[in-house]
C-alpha cells in the first residue's frame, strides 16, 4: 500500500512539475515578441548590451537585427511592399527615405504615442532632427543619429609639411599644392570620388558656393553657375588626392586616411570611430578635427542632418510594444549609452551630460556644436525618388571627375538637370 | 483497387509531382508574377496597388540609353571572359591531365577560386588593385613605375577580366578534366599505330571528342557570366561612369534602389530571354555535334 501511495505521489509530483513547466512556457509564449531592424552603429551596440534589462522589465522579447545601410533598406522595402508584419521597428535614413516611405504607407504615425509619453521629452530632440522625421504635422520617426560634415586632419603630415588647417575654400587649394607629394606617397585630400558616392560629400561644397541640389521651389538646380563652380572645385580638390580618387568608394577613403596617405579627409563626423580607434587606424594619435572650411559665401556650410531614425512599421501587429522599445532606445539614458559606444545623439541634453565630455574628444565636440549651429539640413536630395536623383547628380560629378570643365561640363549638367526635373515634375 | 495497385499504376506521377510542384512554385510563379508586374507600374507601395500601363515599361527600356549600354556591356563581358575562360580552362585541363605527380594537390590548388565566396574575393581583389596601397601598385612602385588606377575608364575592363578569369576558369577546368578522363584509350592506341604525333592527336582526336564536354562547360559558365553581379558590386559598383553596369546589376538597381518594380520586371524578362536564347542555342549546337558522332 505504501508503495502504491509512494508511486501515486511520484506520478503526481512529475505531473505537477510538467504542468507547471508547461504553464510557465505558456506565460513566456504569451509575451510579446518584436523584431527590430537597424543599421550597424554605436546605437545598435548599446542596445544589444542593455537589451536584457529592457526585456526583463517589460516582458517584451526583442529580436534585434543590425545590417549595413543598403540591407536595412532592402529589408524594409520588401517588408513594406509585401504588407508583412515581420518587422515591427525599423531604422530609416530620413533624407532619402522619409518622403518615399511615407508615400508608400510604411510608417505608423507616432503622435498619439508621444503625446501620452510624458517623461519622454520629445522636444529635447534638435528641431531640425524633428523636422526631418515629420511630414507636415505627422511624426513618422524618432531621430537617433545626427551627422554633419567634418574635416579630419593628420597632425603629423601638417607638421612635416609646415602647413596649417585651411579655414576657407581658397586656402584648401593653397594647402593642397604644398602637401601634394606623390614621390613620397603623401597627398592632400581623401574625398569620395565616385559620383554616386560623392553626392553627400559634395553637399557642403554646393552650399558653400551658394548652390544646392534643388532651388527653393523644389526644381532641379544642378546646372546653375554656382553648382557647376562647386562641382568643378570639388573635382579639382580630388586631383590632389591619391591616384584613382575619381573612382573611390567610401571604404577606400577610410583606408587611405587611416594609413597616413592624406593630410585631410572630408566626410561625416559620425564616422570618427573609424579614425580615432588605434586598433583600426595608424594615425589615431595624430588625428585632428576641424570644420569644413568657410565657403565662398563667407560662412560655414556643412550639412547637418539626421543619419538614422526609428519608425514603427504600419503593418506591425505589436505597435504598442514597438513604441515601448523606441521610447526606451531613444530615451535619455540609452542615448548617453549609445554615445559612449560611438553614436551621435539627436537629443540636445545628452551633449551636456558629464559622461559624454569624458569620452568625446573636445575638438570633435566643438565641431559637432558648430556644425549644429551652421549646418544645412540635407546632405542628399530629399525628394520622393531621391535615390534615382542622387544617381543622376552623381553622373554630373563623374563628368567633372573625368576632366570636363566649363561649357562641356555645363552641357552634361543641362541634360541631367532636365532628367531630374522630369522626375520632380512627376512627383508634384 | 487497393493502395498497392494504385501506387503501382501511378508511380510515375508519385515521383514526378514533387518536382513539378517545386518547379511551378519556385520558378513558374515568380516568372509569371514578373511578367504580370512588367505590364504595371508599382513602387513597392503598400497603399498604392500596381497600375496597368501596358507595354510602357518595355518601350521605356528600349529607348533607355542606360539599358542599351548595360546590354552591350553584358555581351562584351560575356564574349571576352568566356573566350578567355574556355581557352585557359581547356589548356590547363590538357596540361594537368598529363601531370601524374601530386595530381590531387595541383588540382585542388587550381580549384580554390571556385570554392571561394565571390563577394569576399571581390573585396580582396579590390584591395589588391587599390591605386595607392594595393599589392600590384606597391610592386610597380618598387620598380619605379608610376602607379596605375586599375578602376579608371582606361583599365577597369581589363581588371574585371583578370578577376573574372581567375574566378571562372576552374569550373571549365574541372568539367574538361573529367571529360578527358572519360576518353577511351583505344583511339589513342590506334592513332599511335597509325603514326600520329602529339599535336595531331590533340587536334584530331582529343579536342573533337571533347567538344560536347567543352560546350557543356561553356553553357554552365556562360549562364553564370551573363548573370554576374557580386563581382561588380564588390569592385566597381557599375562605375566609372556606369561603364561596368550589366543587365543584372541594372535590374537590381531599378528594383531595390529606385523601387521601380515594373521597369525592373520588364528588364528582367528581357534579360531572361537573352539567357534562354543562349542556353537553347548552346544545347542545339551540342546536340548537332553529338549527332555527327553517331
Amino acid at each position: 500500500m505504501k508503495k502504491r501511495i509512494g508511486l501515486f505521489l511520484t506520478v503526481l509530483f512529475v505531473l505537477s512539475v510538467t504542468l507547471f513547466a508547461t504553464g510557465a512556457k505558456e506565460t513566456i509564449a504569451q509575451k510579446e515578441e518584436i523584431t527590430v531592424v537597424m543599421g550597424t552603429s554605436g546605437n545598435a551596440n548599446a542596445i544589444r548590451k542593455h537589451l536584457s534589462g529592457f526585456e526583463d522589465r517589460t516582458g517584451i522579447k526583442v529580436n534585434l537585427e543590425s545590417y549595413a545601410a543598403a540591407d536595412v533598406q532592402n529589408k524594409v522595402n520588401i517588408n513594406g511592399a509585401a504588407g508583412s508584419s515581420e518587422i515591427d521597428v525599423f531604422a530609416f535614413q530620413p533624407t532619402t527615405n522619409t518622403k518615399s516611405y511615407f508615400a508608400n504607407g510604411y510608417f505608423e504615425p507616432l503622435n498619439k504615442y508621444i503625446e501620452v509619453s510624458k517623461s519622454y521629452d520629445y522636444e529635447d530632440f534638435f528641431p531640425s532632427a524633428r523636422s526631418s522625421t515629420s511630414v507636415d504635422d505627422t511624426i513618422i520617426g524618432v531621430p537617433y543619429m545626427v551627422e554633419g560634415e567634418i574635416m579630419w586632419y593628420n597632425k603629423d603630415i601638417l607638421k612635416r609639411y609646415g602647413i596649417s588647417v585651411p579655414t576657407t575654400f581658397d586656402e584648401m587649394l593653397a594647402v593642397a599644392e604644398k602637401v601634394y607629394d606623390p614621390a613620397n606617397n603623401v597627398y592632400a585630400y581623401t574625398l569620395r570620388g565616385q559620383g554616386n558616392n560623392a553626392v553627400g560629400a559634395i553637399a557642403g561644397f554646393l552650399y558653400g558656393f551658394g548652390a544646392g541640389f534643388f532651388d527653393e521651389n523644389m526644381n532641379a538646380a544642378i546646372n546653375t553657375p554656382e553648382a557647376l563652380k562647386a562641382i568643378e572645385f570639388y573635382a579639382t580638390l580630388c586631383m590632389y588626392g591619391p591616384p584613382g580618387m575619381q573612382n573611390t568608394k567610401h571604404s577606400d577613403g577610410i583606408n587611405w586616411f587611416n594609413n597616413g596617405l592624406t593630410a585631410f579627409r572630408v566626410d561625416s563626423y559620425a564616422q570618427s570611430f573609424n579614425h580615432n580607434d588605434p586598433e583600426k587606424s595608424s594615425i589615431a594619435q595624430d588625428l585632428g578635427y576641424a570644420m569644413l572650411p568657410r565657403g565662398k559665401i563667407g560662412t560655414y556650410t556643412p550639412y547637418n542632418t539626421v543619419g538614422w531614425a526609428y519608425a514603427v512599421s504600419a503593418t506591425s501587429k505589436h505597435k504598442d510594444a514597438a513604441w515601448k522599445f523606441i521610447e526606451w532606445a531613444s530615451g535619455y539614458e540609452m542615448e548617453v549609452e549609445s554615445m559612449m559606444e560611438g553614436g551621435f545623439s539627436a537629443r540636445s541634453a545628452v551633449w551636456n551630460d558629464p559622461r559624454i565630455a569624458e569620452v568625446v574628444n573636445p575638438e570633435l565636440m566643438a565641431v559637432v556644436q558648430q556644425t549644429g549651429e551652421f549646418g544645412y539640413p540635407y546632405s542628399l536630395p530629399n525628394n520622393i525618388n531621391a535615390v534615382e536623383v542622387r544617381a543622376l547628380i552623381g553622373e554630373v560629378i563623374d563628368a567633372a571627375q573625368s576632366g570636363l570643365r566649363g561649357s562641356e561640363l555645363k552641357a552634361v549638367a543641362d541634360k541631367i538637370n532636365a532628367q531630374i526635373q522630369t522626375i520632380l515634375d512627376s512627383e508634384k | 483497387m487497393n493502395v498497392k495497385e494504385w501506387m503501382n499504376k501511378n508511380t510515375k506521377w508519385i515521383f514526378t509531382i514533387p518536382t513539378l510542384v517545386f518547379v511551378v512554385g519556385c520558378i513558374g510563379y515568380p516568372l509569371c508574377y514578373a511578367l504580370y508586374m512588367s505590364f504595371h507600374s508599382w513602387r513597392m507601395s503598400s497603399v498604392n496597388p500596381p497600375i496597368f500601363i501596358g507595354l510602357a515599361n518595355y518601350l521605356a527600356i528600349i529607348k533607355d540609353e542606360r539599358t542599351v549600354n548595360a546590354t552591350l556591356f553584358t555581351f562584351k563581358y560575356f564574349i571576352v571572359s568566356s573566350a578567355l575562360e574556355v581557352f585557359l580552362g581547356v589548356s590547363l585541363a590538357l596540361i594537368l591531365s598529363k601531370i601524374k605527380r601530386a595530381q590531387g594537390v595541383i588540382r585542388t590548388a587550381f580549384l580554390f577560386p571556385m570554392v571561394a565566396t565571390p563577394i569576399a574575393m571581390g573585396y580582396v581583389w579590390r584591395i589588391m588593385f587599390d591605386s595607392s596601397m594595393g599589392l600590384f601598385n606597391s610592386i610597380l612602385r618598387f620598380f619605379g613605375v608610376s602607379p596605375i588606377d586599375f578602376f579608371s575608364v582606361a583599365h577597369v575592363f581589363k581588371s574585371l577580366m583578370v578577376m573574372e578569369t581567375w574566378t571562372g576558369t576552374p569550373l571549365i577546368l574541372l568539367i574538361v578534366i573529367s571529360g578527358i578522363a572519360g576518353l577511351s584509350n583505344d583511339y589513342y592506341e590506334s592513332a599511335k599505330i597509325d603514326g600520329a604525333n602529339e599535336i595531331q592527336t590533340l587536334f584530331k582526336i582529343t579536342l573533337p571528342l571533347l567538344t560536347p564536354t567543352i560546350i557543356m562547360a561553356f553553357l554552365l559558365r556562360g549562364i553564370e557570366i551573363l548573370k554576374i553581379y557580386d563581382l561588380i558590386l564588390a569592385t566597381t559598383e557599375g562605375g566609372p561612369q556606369r561603364m561596368t553596369e550589366n543587365l543584372n546589376y541594372l535590374v537590381y538597381t531599378y528594383a531595390f534602389e529606385y523601387m521601380q518594380m515594373g521597369r525592373a520586371s520588364a528588364l528582367m524578362i528581357f534579360f531572361f530571354l537573352i539567357v534562354m536564347l543562349f542556353a537553347l542555342t548552346s544545347m542545339a549546337i551540342k546536340k548537332r555535334i553529338e549527332r555527327g558522332y553517331e
